[in-house]
């Protein structure tokens, strides 16, 4: 198992923010974990980055515990993430924001080799790399954010709400690059409040409210059952 | 040339070396400030404490060794001590209200001025005899020029362009470029702030004593006085030029320098120092981002 996470409570301040969740990620999956406004998705990803640390239960990245690891450390051990709402460096270069995703590796040439890369997958990114992220568009931010994260060359790649505030048609163009990412062998784990785009891509999904998983099962699945498609999908 | 001119232009060079004293100051402040949004209320007692250190290895060492490379030594001593400030004082309390990080600094700069008290005495020690600025002036026209007003500027200088060039070329730079403008998400993303932030604030203390040498030798006396003083000079300095800009930590040093210097030509020397203040109140109200700062942006 790369991930598993083994009846986790965290604290949000004084507030249990999740109570006692369990789940798992193995190589090769793209897992979606779908629920509302404050159900505690962002707690779950940042207590997996290490940002935060539960109060009870256990995180096992490839089978060792992340207790005590900082989230640097987790980032070169393999766990990327892409923040919620894509918070680029707005003041520095897209260059940069790129130079930067790649901070815990050594490999100078390689780094310069996977920012061509990226440059070359996101044509865009390339023509405005001296630009100020903060110049790009919301849609435009939140490829660099990705590519930011993958710079780490990661296997798992946690995507925190990567439709947030974007455009219907930018937000296919997300999901593309997500199923890209996921053929060519990045493990990811996607967290959504849009349970329609999250769950079509699923290998396997879980259904988080208020800081307890109700459902889980393979996302088509959960697509089409009655009470996930009243609370959710609004049908 | 007549005499008000002759006599503005030398307040004007006066003011310039002050001014780069200042900017030296409130380079490694200006730092902290743009990493943490941190007024850093015991920046001045550890300069403070860091140049009394550089006197007492001179006086030691009488003559053995230039007096740069100690106060060097005392600049990396005092670097140190505001690493343990921040691992002990601020780490902890790094995501509370803004005001209890506040308050632990006041608490540090309480302890850091006791502590010279204790060692050093409360009294002004004269720094005359500590030869770290070079002697001598010439003339230009009817303007007695010091070498030391050329000196303290260059080496300000030299500073900032060194700083600057960190900044931009170094992989510390782009953790630190990178921290000030998201520090949790630098973390999210591997840039390590807890290795970054004590680096800072070891340059904070070095660069502070480096400043605190400049400024003890150019009034001639040091003084556990000059802590709170200093902090608020470098606060103005980093008001008006903008936090975290080396640049705007250079110029608006020199601006309050002869500011000052103006102010007490003309009005009197006892309203030099209210100019720091009247400055902060100023640019608070009219432009609280400062010459050279950025405002964040902020998306959601």
């Amino acid at each position: 198992m790369l991930l598993s996470v083994e009846d986790i409570h965290v604290f949000y301040g004084p507030v249990e923010a999740i109570h006692g969740v369990s789940f798992e990620v193995d190589e090769g999956e793209l897992i979606s974990i779908v629920g509302n406004n404050g159900a505690g998705k962002t707690t779950l990803l940042n207590t997996i980055s290490g940002a935060m640390s539960p109060s009870m239960g256990d995180i096992k990245w490839q089978g060792k515990s992340t207790k005590g690891m900082g989230a640097a450390q987790l980032v070169r051990s393999g766990i990327a993430q892409v923040p919620e709402g894509r918070m680029v460096f707005a003041d520095s270069t897209v260059y940069d924001n790129l130079l930067a995703g790649a901070y815990v590796r050594k490999d100078k040439e390689g780094i310069k080799k996977d920012i061509n890369t990226y440059f070359e997958r996101f044509p865009i990114l390339g023509e405005r790399r001296n630009q100020k992220a903060g110049l790009l568009s919301g849609g435009q931010q939140q490829m660099l954010a990705i590519a930011r994260a993958l710079m780490a060359r990661p296997k798992l790649l946690m995507m925190d709400e990567p439709s947030l505030g974007l455009a219907p048609v930018i937000v296919s163009e997300v999901y593309n690059i997500i199923e890209q990412i996921r053929k060519e062998g990045t493990v990811i784990l996607l967290v959504e409040q849009n349970a329609t785009r999250a769950l079509s891509v699923a290998d396997r999904a879980y259904i988080l409210v208020t800081g307890e998983i109700t459902m889980t099962g393979p996302g088509k699945e959960l697509m089409h059952n009655d009470s996930v498609r009243q609370a959710y999908l609004g049908v | 040339m007549n005499e008000g001119l002759t006599y503005f232009l030398q307040q004007v060079i006066n003011g310039l070396s002050c001014g780069a004293i200042y900017s030296m100051i409130a380079i490694g402040y200006s730092m902290v400030y743009g990493v943490l949004g941190l007024i850093n209320f015991a920046h001045g007692d550890l300069y403070v404490f860091g140049t009394f250190i550089a006197y007492s290895l001179i006086i030691v060492l009488s003559g053995m060794v230039n007096p740069w490379l100690l106060a060097i030594v005392a600049g990396c001593l005092a670097g140190c001590v505001g690493m343990v400030i921040e691992r002990l004082a601020y780490r902890p309390i790094r995501k509370a209200n803004r005001m209890v990080p506040m308050i632990s600094a006041f608490g540090c700069a309480a302890v850091l001025k006791t502590i010279s008290q204790a060692v050093w005495g409360p009294e002004a020690i004269s720094f005359e005899s500590l030869s770290f600025l070079p002697e001598g002036s010439f003339m230009l026209g009817n303007l007695q020029v010091y070498n030391r007003a050329l000196f303290i500027p260059a080496v300000s200088l030299a500073v900032v362009i060194i700083m600057q060039y960190i900044l931009n070329h170094t992989k510390f730079g782009l953790g630190t470029r990178c921290i000030m403008q998201d520090s949790a998400t630098s973390n999210l993303i591997g840039v390590p702030s807890d290795t970054i932030i004590p680096l800072i604030y070891f340059l904070g203390g070095f660069l502070g004593v480096m400043g605190g040498v400049l400024y003890c030798s150019y009034y001639g006396y040091i003084s556990i006085d000059m802590g709170m003083l200093g902090t608020i000079k470098a606060w103005a300095v980093v008001m008006l030029g903008g936090k975290g800009s080396f640049w705007g930590a250079f110029f608006g040093g020199l601006v309050i320098g002869v500011a000052e210097a103006m102010a007490g030509a003309y009005i009197g020397t006892a309203y030099r120092d209210a100019v720091g203040y009247i400055i902060i109140v100023v640019v608070l109200m009219f432009r609280p981002t400062g010459m050279f700062g950025h405002k964040k942006v902020e998306k959601v």
